[in-house]
């Protein structure tokens, strides 16, 4: 394979992105329900005697190319067949990254197939019931569809869009990066037993008083007023986010690949090095900074792709340099517009960058990590999930990353199965309101309240206290006014 | 008057006439009937002529699929059977798609349950030597409409006649020949599920509100002119209106499925068998109960000069008790007739069905809306109105 | 509605060597009504045609099929129940020729058919506009067609679209002709249900229940 100029900033060290997520029960590795996942290219296979040429990533390596082609060939033709039964005007709706999507049932195995591109790409994936079974997993397909266009969605902001490869003429180099990239971030994907906290996909925010919050604000304009180049920031302390400054579309992709990938790897250093933490540093790119030597090889830094739309108009795919800074448990993520002349970042300025930010950061953190540290959240009797579609905030108990903690043990697979049913079937996606109780056979209750639009599912085990119905709207409201009180009602 | 029903049919005629000559074997033909009113048949093909002229496949294809749901009926090798917009021809390829589709996912060593994309569900069902497939806007149970759409062909061919005629007649065998006539019943048995509040509960049947009193002597009259006429073999009596039941009763030891039920409501509920003063004898085969054999239904409305729209279903085992339960639905309704205060309030319960009102179940919950109740043991379902 | 008579109906299976050009004679004799290249994706194109016979509209069914290995474990879905195979090859292709044994035994081993020496099959001959170029001649096309019961055989092309018209409407007549030789349908006498209360699941209701 041929070798790729950007560093291989992604997923690395594999091993310690698991051994950190300690609650691991609260997810299952993709791979591990997984049937197939593929790539195809139709347009590529037309003609006959050619079909094959459509497969442009399969999962698993070792299928016979006769097996990739039916499989392939059975998703194209699901996608025509089903084109049938639509209205023109329903065909035609697939603006941004809400991608048409068909899905398939069978027997033993869920598919889900997504068209990318202006339908010029097929992606598709099948998970196997039994091995879900076995992994208590409750397929879900919404949740399987959003997996698999976060991995499209990944792999476009590390590479660009699929087209941009060229592929007439390029077809293997494309292959190569598909292959570069999936084969490494499949086996890695998770998916969260409760299936929904992979559906709604939202990130999770750090809540902090107004007068802090205003610090931050501040210490980042300051930064941008200091050093013009940087077009976006995010801010992020812990694995929760304080502030952001790019498109809704790339958010949860960046967030997710910082908080599971990027800062995990980098807590190692940090706790080893403890009497100098407070010094901060570049978790990618170079760690000498006093030469003017240029940035090449694995000095250099990543470039990612993300969507602009500071002219006002639409959104484009604009590739940027991404600093990531990080003092104590504050990071900050700087973006600066990428282009192939030489005005691209410099170790001047990333040293000029880190002594501005080295005193200025450590403070800001220091005082989040004092206002964080005197909330004593106490672990809850219940587990729920909390998601503002317009902010993408979520929050859960039940998230691989949680800080905040349930008493309560996961719920069986049954019941994370009737949730995902509840807000299928009883909870539409296009009101704005809603509300369902459901007892489950385990007598589990299931509350869903939708309140403009913002999402909230209480999951409630068991108890001699919520045997009513009566009894579990006044337990619903107690802990509403309790815990979601400051976010849920405006 | 002509009357279709599946797997032929007989009409012993208006009034006695026809009695006198039903035992005899010619009379019990059940060949093939089709009956079909020259005048409206010349005018269909008119209608589909123009409609082929003027309607591309496409064009034809966008305006089915503004319609809430399309059933397909096929065999193994793609042939169409059915389509509920009657367009089998022009949709043949797209017979033949699902077909294959099915078999593309069996040779996996798997089976083809759902495709679904945003707005369009489509369910797939495999019982061979057919294949159903229903396209539909909602998702909601669209197993157990496939599951009944099969019940209905059964009802029609039983289970062994479908099994044997591709294996007499061979694969390319039109299924559609054997089922001429049956379009219509095909097509309401899933329209009046889907249209029917019963659809929200698996496999059971609505009961027509009567005050309890008069279903009470409406159940026993029916036991009791059943039972007197000591027919081995005749099973079921059951009083129809609006696609609910007013009473059933049966034999010791036999029940009927509320599948098979809803077969029987599906069938005497077709227009064509609604006749005064006349009564249908007809072969019908209840799969829940016996898919291999068949029942004789013996149908009448006897008060369909009076526009009182409950009709009488007998059903039997052999076919030579036409006359026999002819007795019995005399017998019937005239003792019905001879009580006129019941006679009164059955008019009106049937003529005009109330839904159940909600204070039958109490006022004390002000907040109560409205309420559906299912009987687990007799799967029977009364839905009240809302408040 | 119901008692309309329906058109009778066809299934129609094309067999031939990949590049043999069945496609594009297809693409000149029907309208591609939902076809949607599922021949590269599911190994075969479904296409629709009417013709027809006297008074009569028969329906034609037809299944253009990938010439290719790849799709055959779909054979027997694509030969079961077809009513006439239609074999195809390029008269300026010799290879192309020479499979046809091929390509009819293969057919008459998948499909099955009831009666197998007389299945309909038909012969075209594709891209006699290129006569320069031609390694397979008329005589002997017809001599192989003669040897397999007198399949009829007709010579087409792309230009040539008269035949293709003709050699479908003889599949439709001599199946039509089949079809009216066939025995009544089904004359047989429902079975009865013979009863046997042990079997029936039920509580031990007294007498009639409602």
């Amino acid at each position: 394979m041929e070798s790729i100029t950007n560093p291989l900033y992604f997923f690395t060290g594999s091993s310690s992105t698991q051994n950190h997520s300690s609650t691991s029960s609260n997810v299952i590795r993709f791979i591990d329900i997984l049937d197939f996942f593929f790539i195809a290219h139709p347009a590529s296979g037309r003609k006959e005697g050619e079909e094959h040429k459509r497969i442009m990533y399969f999962h698993p390596k070792g299928e016979s190319v006769d097996r990739q082609t039916e499989v392939t060939g059975f998703a194209e033709a699901v996608v025509n067949f089903t084109d049938n039964f639509l209205t023109s005007r329903e065909i035609n709706s697939h603006d941004s990254d809400n991608f048409d999507y068909r899905t398939v049932s069978t027997q033993k195995t869920e598919h889900v197939y997504i068209q990318i591109e202006d339908n010029n790409f097929l992606m598709g994936v099948a998970l196997s019931k039994q091995l879900a079974n076995v992994s208590e997993y409750p397929l879900f397909q919404p949740a399987i569809r959003s997996i698999l266009c976060d991995a499209y969605k990944m792999f476009r902001m590390f590479f660009g869009t699929y087209s941009s490869f060229n592929h007439q003429e390029n077809d293997s180099k494309f292959k190569d990066r598909l292959d570069f990239f999936f084969s490494r971030s499949v086996p890695l994907l998770k998916c969260h037993k409760m299936p929904l906290l992979d559906h709604l996909g939202g990130v999770e925010f750090l809540r902090m008083s107004g007068p802090l919050y205003l610090n931050v604000v501040s210490l980042i304009n300051e930064l941008q007023e200091e050093f013009q180049q940087i077009d976006k920031i995010m801010f992020l302390y812990q694995d929760k986010l304080l502030y952001y400054q790019l498109s809704r579309r790339d958010l949860p992709t960046i967030f997710r690949y910082l908080t599971q990938n990027l800062l995990p790897n980098s807590i190692g250093p940090e706790l080893e090095g403890a009497n100098n933490r407070a010094k901060g540093r570049y978790l990618r790119g170079p760690i000498e900074l006093s030469t003017d030597e240029p940035l090449l090889g694995d000095e250099s830094l990543p470039v990612v792709h993300l969507f602009d739309n500071q002219n006002g108009e639409d959104e484009y795919l604009q590739r940027y340099q991404m600093l990531v800074y990080r003092c104590l448990n504050s990071t900050v993520c700087m973006f600066v517009k990428y282009n192939t002349e030489n005005t691209n970042v410099s170790r001047r300025l990333l040293r000029n960058i880190d002594q501005f930010l080295e005193s200025e950061l450590s403070q800001v953190a220091n005082r989040i990590g004092e206002e964080i540290g005197s909330e004593v959240s106490e672990p809850t009797d219940f587990h729920y999930i909390y998601f503002n579609p317009s902010s993408l905030s979520m929050t859960s108990s039940l998230s691989s990353r949680s800080s905040s903690s349930s008493k309560v043990a996961i719920p069986p697979v049954e019941v994370n199965r009737l949730v995902c049913d509840t807000i299928g079937k009883f909870i539409s996606d296009s009101e704005e309101f809603g509300e369902c109780f459901v007892k489950s056979e385990t007598d589990w209750w299931i509350v869903v309240k939708k309140v403009n639009s913002r999402l909230l599912v209480l999951i409630i085990p068991p108890s001699s206290s919520t045997s009513s119905l009566a009894d579990i709207q006044s337990k619903t409201s107690h802990i509403v006014r309790h815990h979601f009180d400051a976010i849920f009602f405006t | 008057m002509e009357i279709e029903v599946p797997g032929g049919s007989l009409n012993p005629g208006s009034g006695e006439s026809g009695v006198g000559e039903s035992g005899s074997e010619k009379s019990f033909s059940v060949l093939q009937v089709d009956l079909a009113d020259e005048e409206s048949e010349r005018e269909n093909e008119k209608y589909l002529d123009e409609e082929k002229e003027e309607e591309t496949a496409e064009h034809l294809l966008e305006r089915l699929m503004q319609l809430p749901y399309q059933v397909f009926i096929l065999s193994e090798s793609g042939r169409p059977i059915f389509v509920n917009s009657g367009n089998e021809e022009q949709l043949c390829s797209l017979f033949a798609v699902i077909g294959i589709f099915v078999e593309r996912i069996r040779l996996w060593g798997d089976n083809l349950i759902t495709i679904s994309s945003n707005n369009k569900h489509i369910q797939f069902l495999h019982k061979s030597p057919l294949i159903f497939c229903i396209v539909s806007k909602y998702p909601e149970k669209l197993d157990e409409q496939l599951d009944v759409l099969f019940e209905q062909i059964l009802s029609i061919l039983s289970k062994s006649q479908l099994e044997n005629v591709y294996k007499k007649k061979g694969d390319n065998y039109d299924l559609r020949k054997l089922l001429r006539g049956t379009d219509r019943l095909i097509e309401s048995s899933v329209s009046s599920w889907r249209g029917s509040p019963i659809s929200f509960v698996d496999s059971s049947i609505s009961v027509i509100p009567m005050n309890p009193s008069d279903r009470e002597f409406l159940a026993n009259t029916m036991a009791g002119s059943l039972g007197a006429a000591k027919l081995e073999g005749a099973l079921f009596g059951i009083m129809i209106a609006h696609r609910q039941i007013a009473s059933y009763v049966r034999f010791k030891k036999y029940i009927m499925h509320p599948r098979d039920m809803n077969i029987v409501i599906n069938l005497v509920s077709d227009k064509s068998l609604q006749l005064s003063d006349a009564s249908t004898w007809t072969p019908i085969c209840l799969p829940k109960f016996n898919d291999t054999g068949f029942f004789y239904a013996y149908i009448s409305y006897p008060w369909q000069s009076q526009n009182i729209p409950a009709c009488l279903v007998l059903l039997s085992v052999k076919r030579d008790h036409f006359d026999g339960l002819n007795e019995v639905k005399k017998s019937i309704v005239e003792k019905l007739e001879g009580n006129s205060k019941f006679f009164q309030n059955f008019s009106a319960a049937v003529i005009c069905p109330n839904l159940f009102n909600i204070s039958q179940i109490g006022n004390f919950n002000e907040s109560l809306w409205s309420f559906i109740y299912l009987n687990h043991s007799s799967k029977q379902v009364c839905i009240s109105a809302s408040k | 509605m119901s008692g309309t008579r329906k058109k009778a109906l066809l299934k129609v299976i094309i067999l031939g060597d990949s590049g043999v050009g069945k496609t594009s004679l297809m693409n000149q004799y029907v309208n591609r009504r939902f076809s949607n290249q599922y021949k590269a994706t599911i190994g075969a194109d479904f296409l629709t045609r009417d013709v027809q016979i006297d008074d009569r509209t028969v329906t034609l069914q037809i299944w253009d099929t990938a010439g290719q290995e790849r799709f055959q474990s779909l054979g027997v879905a694509f030969y079961r129940g077809a009513d006439c195979c239609v074999l195809a090859f390029d008269v300026t292709n010799a290879a192309s020729f020479k499979s046809l044994d091929s390509w009819r035994d293969e057919f008459l081993i998948q499909a099955s058919p009831r009666d197998p020496d007389h299945f309909p099959f038909v012969l075209l001959g594709n891209k006699v506009d290129l006569e320069s170029q031609r390694a397979v001649s008329s005589k002997r096309a017809q001599s192989w067609c003669q040897s397999k019961g007198n399949i009829p055989y007709y010579e087409v092309s792309a230009k040539e679209a008269l035949n293709v018209e003709a050699a479908f409407l003889a599949i439709a007549r001599d199946a039509l002709a089949r079809e009216s030789q066939e025995s009544n349908d089904f004359p047989e006498f429902p079975d009865q249900i013979r009863l046997n209360p042990n079997q029936q699941s039920n509580s031990s209701g007294s007498g009639c229940n409602c």
